[in-house]
């Protein structure tokens, strides 16, 4: 196909809300040798405050304002104006936070550690902080119930029965003195609600099922790669008692069999044409659909919606009627 | 004097500079020392451009550093590289800390590459940095296992909390096989006799269990009620052993050197340390052994095929290549594991590492050099605070990764996971990466700490790190420096010769040069033979494994007699039998403030009630607020009634100080000012006589919170408490415990305080069969346990607060003496003593007006206003004690002694008015009429004469007039204590001598031992000590020393020589110290004697810093003359004095 060479010079004028380069980099230069400034300051050991410099002119003035507040914001630092410490990052905190236990109730944990780590970086307010202390556990305990498989690992936990971050929510939630106590209550309920589902899953057969049909949900969400999903829904099918099935009235045995291939494939068995071609047709969506499906119509009810039983809740305030903000308001 | 053979180093430098030009585009292996600076800041993350030289600074032009070991024209980067990333940040924080001088790199490998534009760009691509900062083997290992952990041991200096009962000692058996084998071996090679080995065998395992409380309090009774399984493995594996070493012993590997424990240092890889056993063949062409011995319980690399643990192969590694480049060329390392009462020998090849990467070890292979050098660069950049600085948000990122990623590394080539169950970090739950991830981490602990907690943990940190660098130059210095500028500069002395060696103590002479050094008794040193070894093909210089170590017991005007660890080898046939004397540096007491500082901020952080959050400094513990001068003290309750029979023997002010010291709540400070001679230590121990009493009668003592611990700054002062413990309140004595072994020099009744003495093992030689020494071990260890449950007291010195038999223990009141002379991170050893949360009593002892704490490092502090907080001032430094800064913080809570004991009327006016304001006064008037011709009358040593038998208290012999009595200057370049004054050395000796001979002989001695000469410079005192020497046989005996080892001491005559005397008024640093002076003047009881030239201490000062000191000397020649107007003193000029005739 061909391809339209780029021209030379741009031939449209620059729209009027096109950046100002040269006046952009002057700027970004001044915040960047600011911030650079306060690290050498942090790195000798202290924590210093953003302040504007004194100027005479307003115009100057306005732009040293801006200077000094993105200045703080780059670095996480605490700003000083007209008297007041301000802390000019706190909103993109708890822009960070929400991102973070949103993802983290979706068992989406890169996402939630990236979220939590950027908020970290910035947070000043001491609520934000704990929360993101308090994310930090949460994630610890999403971790925990998403990779420990129910019923198996090292003996303490299978003795204990429980999960090690449970304890370590557990006791930081009772020092978090910042955030309301509902919603400290509310996190020791969802852990200890938690804990449960996932010890029931290490005994009960269809909350086991459940688990490992989470596993392979987050699998093939989160880009875990093709062969970790088929595996666990290999491991679901087995435990379920699916995958010995004769009679392939919804297709389900061909797919086992197709995830089968890709793992004979890779534990290096010798391979007919056939076996590529099953190999090559595998697909984890399929799959899944085919043994949610499956279990659904077995169990009675929605196999997918008993996934949702290992998903956090978050906490939400409840407010009263008259603090709710009127309909349509802001 | 022996001088090293190989080229000059810059040459080499040069000559592999211009042979990289040659061969562009192919890299080459350098190996060579280079200077380097940046030309710009260190902002671009990809390339940094510099600027080198040579070692003496000849410009060798621009060179650069790209990542991942690229350059213009490479093909195959190195995506896991270490090199780049570690030197920027080394740049980087020297940038930001504004240091100038050049980076010393030992380059490795380079290239010279021909850029797009044509032009030849030399650049670096393996090298190591700073490589005079040396990094042990050891730590090379525990890099290996884990990055993280050398960040929080090796640079935060976290340890862990002592106040935990310790854990069952179960690697003692592994150390005393151990010790068992090393010794055994080395006695079969002396004289291969079996018997004599099996004996050598029995006393090692006897000494390793009797050697430490904490193994001696671990040893339980079996089940059966007998020997615990862990002793009788340890000597029962005697006899496995020692077939094995008989077997193993073939002709021709008698005739090996065994080197043990030696010391050995390479600047060209930036390496030191100690293998356990180095085994040098007598014949060329056979390789050189390195043995490391482990146990199994230090955690190892595992191998992924076997599982099998390989416990310290990279130790060995690092020390193989250590030797390598020290020259030697045939390396066979391996390590010896003792396990299951056998030394199995593990050959390195087995090491999973070298397994992973295929290394072939019989030849030079350059990546393990790579493996090596990663190890040193890494932890040289975190150890020494280079990767994080004190960025409270860096120090918190760079604990998110266990592997430390941002200096990347071949780090994949480590275990799975961090060896979690041996690291302080997850025992104090501060480690966010521990592999367990239980307990209440302490998340942010940097970032959330209160300012001026972190404040003070960085400027008290700073400082020592400042130290430790200090340090490590100093090995450098001594290792890359000619002799003969070493011997100059005081801390070297060549070209002895070995006059004597009974067993370990030798004798040096050098006939034809007196012996003119800074070295006196007491210092560590490193004897070095110097003359060209087969092997190495040259003279070793120290520390190339042939040096021993030793202590100096005395130095003469032509001969110097040690100590040594180990016999010094003789010299073969043909060779001059010359050596070298090299002093090392103090002992290291860095690791242990670093400990205490880092347990000082875990300790307050972690007793603060949130999580999460920036604690406010009101969240702290009260005691920890009070140290951080937030929160002033109680007052003082001086009128606490006291007990009838407490204070009993005490003047009114020390019974108030027992009263505010008894009346004290948990989590209170009390500060008592002890000026010279006020009965410190009579204080101290009425106070813990009295603490002892009212703890007996209280019934809800817990059992693990002990009454009262004495921590003081040296062993000295904790044998004195025990001391005035025993002559005044000997009913404490069986609840007492001198903490630590007995040491040479020690009282005996201070000995017998000792656990180990108590438990009957201090003399104890080993039994003669193992059943008997199991027997023995077992009831001294039952004695031990039970002098250790019911100890009331224990005294201790703050360096040994952190000791096993400590351990578990937590005490309601620590006493510190000598609280001014300790730096603040030593006395915060005291803290870690008071129970969690500080709910204990502190009691600080001390006189800042006496010596300050010893500290190496010149350069003073980066201070910044949030310091001022704590009480701190620009000026201030690590010689600034926390009772200092908590006295001018809090003066109304700090009680001063006023009535002394020591110094009659007229030297007590001249102390107290020059350093007291007036107020230090004779206790009484026995006290204020002391004089000189009593004391000799009471010893039946009348007859003295001359000038000192004649004189008022106070004698001033004037040298300003005198035109002999100018000082040297400071000839001996190493810093000003190299300064010396031969007539004042002539003038005292003169006047010693003669005050001496007219005294009965028989009583010589003893009059002696009451005199005391004081000068605040190491030359000057070696100098008076061969000048007594001369003098008068008997004089070799006087105490000659410096001020800072006088203090504490006391003597009935006391002569100072001031030394400095110039047309210039220089009073040199020693002087500046204006303390010093007070320390010098007040150990005097009945004569002081002041020699020395006034114009030059009154001259005005030639540096602010000199200020305080010159009117301090001012109003000390002001009371002189006063006294001299009174008759109390006597002020002479020496212009001729002791000339010609000898007289007066």
């Amino acid at each position: 196909m061909a391809v339209r060479p780029v021209p030379e010079e741009s031939s449209a004028a620059p729209s009027e809300q096109t950046a100002d380069r040269a006046a952009t980099e002057q700027l970004l230069a001044e915040v960047a040798a600011r911030v650079e400034a306060l690290r050498s300051r942090r790195f000798a050991g202290e924590d210093p405050v953003v302040e504007p410099t004194r100027v005479r002119r307003v115009a100057d003035a306005l732009r040293e304002g801006a200077v000094a507040a993105l200045t703080a914001e780059r670095a996480g630092g605490l700003l000083r104006l007209d008297g007041a410490l301000l802390a000019p990052a706190e909103d993109l905190v708890r822009d960070e936070l929400d991102e973070a236990y949103r993802a983290l109730a979706v068992w989406d944990l890169r996402a939630a550690a990236m979220a939590l780590q950027r908020a970290a970086r910035l947070a000043r307010f001491p609520e934000h902080q704990q929360r993101i202390a308090l994310g930090w556990a949460l994630y610890r305990l999403v971790r925990d119930v998403l990779q420990s498989v129910p019923g198996e690992g090292d003996d303490r936990q299978k003795k204990e029965r429980t999960l090690p971050s449970v304890r370590v929510v557990r006791e930081l939630l009772a020092r978090l003195d910042q955030l309301p106590p509902e919603e400290r209550d509310f996190y020791a309920a969802e852990v200890d609600r938690l804990a449960a589902v996932w010890r029931e899953a290490a005994t009960d057969e269809r909350a086991w099922c459940a688990w490992a049909l989470l596993r392979a949900r987050v699998a093939i969400l989160r880009d875990q790669g093709t062969e970790t999903a088929l595996a666990w829904l290999l491991r679901l099918a087995q435990r379920a008692g699916l995958a010995e099935r004769a009679d392939d009235p919804d297709g389900l045995a061909t797919l086992l069999r197709r995830a089968r291939a890709v793992f004979a494939l890779l534990a290096g068995a010798p391979a007919d044409e056939e076996e590529e071609l099953l190999a090559a047709e595998a697909s984890p969506r399929d799959l899944f659909r085919a043994l949610v499906a499956t279990l659904t119509a077995a169990w009675g009810e929605d196999a997918l919606a008993l996934t949702h039983r290992f998903a956090l809740a978050l906490y939400v305030p409840q407010r009263s009627p008259s603090e709710e903000p009127e309909h349509g308001a802001g | 004097m022996a001088q090293d053979e190989r080229p000059p180093r810059d040459d080499q430098t040069e000559a592999a500079w211009r042979q990289l030009r040659m061969a562009p585009g192919v890299p080459q292996w350098l190996d060579v020392p280079l200077l380097v600076e940046p030309v710009a800041p260190p902002v671009d993350r990809r390339k940094l451009l510099l600027r080198a030289y040579t070692e003496d600074g000849r410009p060798l032009g621009l060179c650069a550093v790209y990542t991942n070991e690229w350059y213009p024209g490479c093909t195959a980067p190195n995506p896991f590289s270490h090199y780049f990333p570690v030197l920027w940040y080394v740049l980087d924080a020297r940038h930001r800390r504004g240091i100038r001088e050049r980076l010393r790199l030992q380059v490795l490998k380079a290239v010279a590459a021909r850029t797009t534009s044509g032009y030849l760009q030399t650049v670096l691509l393996k090298f190591i940095v700073a490589p005079e900062y040396t990094v042990t083997g050891s730590f090379v290992e525990q890099l290996y296992n884990c990055p993280l952990r050398v960040f929080f041991e090796r640079f935060f200096g976290l340890s862990r909390d002592d106040r935990e009962p310790p854990r069952r000692p179960g690697d003692v058996r592994g150390r005393a096989i151990h010790a068992g084998y090393r010794r055994a071996l080395a006695e079969f090679a002396r004289t291969g006799d079996v018997a004599r080995a099996a004996r050598a065998y029995r006393a090692a395992v006897w000494q390793e269990w009797t050697r430490t409380i904490q193994s001696l309090l671990g040893v339980r009774p079996g089940r059966d009620g007998g020997a615990p399984k862990d002793v009788l493995g340890s000597f029962g594996a005697a006899g496995s052993i020692l077939e094995q070493i008989a077997a193993g012993q073939e002709p021709e590997a008698a005739a090996v050197e065994l080197y043990l424990e030696r010391l050995f240092y390479s600047e060209r890889r930036g390496l030191s340390g100690r293998a356990d056993r180095v085994e040098l063949p007598r014949q060329p062409g056979l390789p050189v052994r390195v043995a490391e011995v482990k146990t199994r319980s230090a955690f190892a690399e595992r191998d992924p095929l076997t599982g099998e643990t390989f416990p310290g192969g990279m130790q060995a590694l690092a020390y193989r290549e250590l030797l390598q480049s020290l020259g030697f060329e045939a390396i066979d390392a391996v390590v010896e594991l003792v396990e299951n009462e056998r030394v199995t020998a593990l050959p390195l090849e087995q090491h999973p590492i070298v397994q992973r990467l295929r290394l072939n070890l019989s030849r030079r292979d350059e990546r393990l050099i790579d493996l090596i050098a990663q190890a040193r660069n890494v932890f040289y950049c975190v150890a020494s605070g280079l990767f994080t600085g004190y960025d409270r948000y860096r120090l918190d990122q760079a604990t998110q990764d266990w592997r430390l990623r941002h200096v990347v590394g071949q780090f994949d080539l480590l275990s799975e996971r961090p060896p979690c169950h041996v690291c302080p970090a997850r025992m104090r739950q501060v480690c966010t990466q521990s592999r367990d991830r239980e307990g209440r981490a302490l998340e942010g602990l940097f970032r959330f700490a209160p300012a001026p907690l972190f404040a003070y943990w960085v400027w008290f940190h700073r400082q020592l790190k400042a130290e430790e660098h200090a340090e490590w130059e100093h090995l450098f210095h001594l290792v890359h420096t000619p002799p003969a500028a070493l011997e100059r500069e005081g801390i070297t002395l060549g070209d002895l010769r070995l006059a004597e060696q009974q067993e370990r103590r030798v004798t040096f002479v050098r006939p034809e040069r007196r012996l003119d050094t800074r070295i006196r008794e007491d210092d560590t040193v490193l004897v070095t033979p110097q003359w060209p070894d087969g092997l190495l093909g040259r003279v070793p210089r120290p520390g190339e494994l042939f040096s021993v170590q030793g202590r100096v017991l005395r130095v003469a005007e032509h001969e110097i007699e040690i100590e040594l660890h180990d016999r010094v080898p003789l010299a073969p046939a043909g060779e001059e039998p010359c050596y070298r004397v090299d002093h090392l540096t103090g002992f290291d007491m860095r690791a242990w403030e670093l400990e205490g500082l880092a347990d000082f901020f875990v300790a307050s952080m972690e007793a603060a009630p949130a999580r999460g959050r920036e604690i406010h400094w009101r969240e702290l513990p009260p005691l920890s607020q009070t140290i951080l001068g937030l929160r002033p003290p109680e007052r003082p309750r001086t009128t606490t009634p006291l007990p009838s029979w407490a204070g009993v023997g005490l003047n009114a002010v020390q019974r108030q100080a027992l009263a505010a010291a008894l009346g004290l709540e948990a989590g209170e400070l009390l500060l008592v000012q002890g000026p010279p001679g006020t009965g410190k230590t009579a204080l101290i121990a009425a106070l813990v006589h009295a603490l002892v009493a009212r703890a007996l009668f209280d019934p809800a003592r817990v059992p693990e919170r002990r009454p009262v611990l004495v921590l003081t700054n040296t062993h000295r002062a904790a044998d004195e408490v025990v001391h005035k413990i025993v002559e005044k309140h000997p009913e404490v004595l069986p609840f007492l415990v001198r903490v630590g072994n007995p040491r040479e020099g020690m009282e005996r009744h201070v000995r017998d305080q000792t656990l180990l003495h108590r438990a009957g093992l201090a003399e104890a030689v080993p039994p003669e069969t193992d059943e008997e020494a199991i027997a023995a071990l077992l009831a001294a260890s039952q004695r031990a346990q039970v002098i250790h449950d019911h100890a009331a007291v224990f005294v201790a010195t703050l360096g040994s607060a952190a000791t096993p038999e400590l351990r578990g223990l937590t005490f309601d009141t620590v006493i510190v003496d000598e609280a001014a002379q300790a730096t603040e991170p030593a006395f915060l050893q005291a803290l870690r003593r008071l129970p969690l949360g500080y709910r204990g009593r502190l009691v600080l002892v001390g006189d800042p007006n006496q010596l300050p704490p010893v500290v190496t490092a010149a350069r003073a502090p980066v201070f910044w206003d949030d310091l001022r907080r704590l009480g701190l001032r620009p000026e201030d430094s690590l010689r600034t004690s926390a009772f200092e800064r908590l006295q001018r913080l809090y003066p109304e809570s700090c009680i001063r002694l006023s009535e002394q004991y020591r110094m009659n009327g007229p030297i007590c006016e001249l102390v107290s008015r020059v350093f007291y304001d007036g107020v230090l006064r004779p206790a009484d008037e026995r006290v204020a009429e002391r004089r000189l011709a009593h004391w000799l009358d009471d010893h039946g040593a009348q007859g003295a004469r001359g000038l000192l038998a004649q004189s008022p208290p106070v004698l001033y012999l004037d040298t300003s007039d005198d035109p002999l009595g100018r000082d040297s200057g400071a000839t001996l370049a190493a810093d000003d204590e190299g300064r010396a004054n031969e007539r004042e050395a002539d003038l005292i000796a003169a006047l010693l001598a003669e005050f001496l001979a007219g005294i009965p002989p028989e009583r010589h001695e003893r009059v002696v031992a009451e005199i005391g000469v004081i000068s605040p410079y190491r030359r000057q005192n070696t100098l008076i000590r061969q000048r007594l020497e001369r003098a008068q046989p008997t004089l070799a005996r006087v105490r000659v020393d410096t001020v800072d080892r006088f203090q504490g001491s006391e003597r009935e005559v006391i002569v100072v020589s001031l030394v400095n005397s110039n047309a210039e008024g220089a009073i040199g640093a020693l002087h500046a110290e204006w303390r010093r002076l007070n320390v010098a003047i007040s150990r005097a009881r009945s004569l002081l004697v002041l020699v020395g030239d006034r114009r030059t201490f009154l001259a005005d000062p030639l540096d602010p810093a000199e200020e305080e000191a010159r009117e301090r000397f001012r109003q000390l020649f002001a009371v002189v003359d006063a006294l001299a107007r009174r008759g109390e003193a006597r002020i002479l000029s020496t212009r001729g004095l002791y000339q010609a005739g000898g007289q007066a």
